[in-house]
């Protein structure tokens, strides 16, 4: 990928402010990643700290610090529901997003037992994208 | 200038972020996105509107749509796939682009326009 794994600082907040909901997002399509990470962060309450277009790119990321994270299971070199499994262990606060493309109910269970907390589709419109996203714990 | 983002409901997600980005980082661009339509439809929508750039899912019909418009992106959505880019008489093949690779050619889009102008 044109891999722009992020790290922000997290500024300090006043009591005003909304929490910030810190965002993982996992997809292989460069443009549409970097794209969205664009308009997730344009929201005040929301800040997109990593980007990964595989795998290995997650490598580096905290799942601690990981609020929500958006992962797309098709991923070049390997299934991004094992990501899911993973942060359902390491940080089972977080939420998982998975966004498939298609309606195959099978692949919707396997996400869901993963540990995905809710299944998306690539017809969800973006704006609906971000209130699932607020949801976050 | 104006812009259009034509593509099929299934992948809504994706050009909604795209055509979002196009307008937060070109704020001067006019982006409009349409359902995907049959050729006739898209090519009375270009000329009617003076649409200079397209993007959608290919194929973008090659005639006539195609010679009205100064760029289009066939922007494929399987990864593996090669996106098909057209500047002017450029074109060219990217697999898996990025955005900046489409904000450059909306800037190109945008110069060739002005200078097609004077």
């Amino acid at each position: 990928m044109a891999n722009c794994p992020c790290v922000t600082a997290h500024l300090a907040e006043d009591e005003d402010s909304p929490v910030t909901k810190r965002i993982l997002l996992v997809t292989e399509h460069n443009a549409f990643r970097e794209a969205l990470a664009a308009r997730l962060n344009q929201e005040e309450d929301l800040e997109v700290i990593w980007q990964a277009g595989s795998i290995a790119d997650t490598r580096g990321v905290h799942l601690n610090g990981i609020d929500v994270a958006l992962v797309d299971p098709l991923l070049p070199d390997g299934d991004g529901l094992e990501l899911v499994r993973e942060m359902s262990v390491v940080n089972p606060n977080a939420l998982a997003l998975v966004v498939l493309h298609g309606l195959d109910p099978a692949v919707h269970q396997q996400a869901l037992g993963a540990g995905a907390a809710e299944v998306l589709n690539t017809r969800t419109s973006v704006e609906d994208v971000i209130k699932v996203v607020r949801r976050a714990a | 200038m104006r812009l259009i983002l034509s593509f099929e409901e299934e992948y809504r997600m994706y050009i909604e972020a795209i055509a979002a980005a196009i307008r937060q980082f070109r704020s001067d661009a006019e982006v409009v996105v349409l359902a995907k339509q049959d050729a006739d439809e898209l090519e009375a929508e270009v000329e009617r509107t003076g649409t200079q750039l397209l993007i959608a899912c290919p194929p973008i019909p090659e005639n006539p749509v195609d010679e009205q418009l100064t760029s289009s992106i066939e922007l494929a959505p399987d990864t593996n796939q090669p996106s098909r880019f057209r500047v002017g008489q450029r074109y060219w093949e990217t697999t898996n682009p990025t955005l900046a690779e489409i904000l450059s050619v909306v800037d190109e889009t945008k110069r060739l326009s002005r200078t097609s102008r004077e």
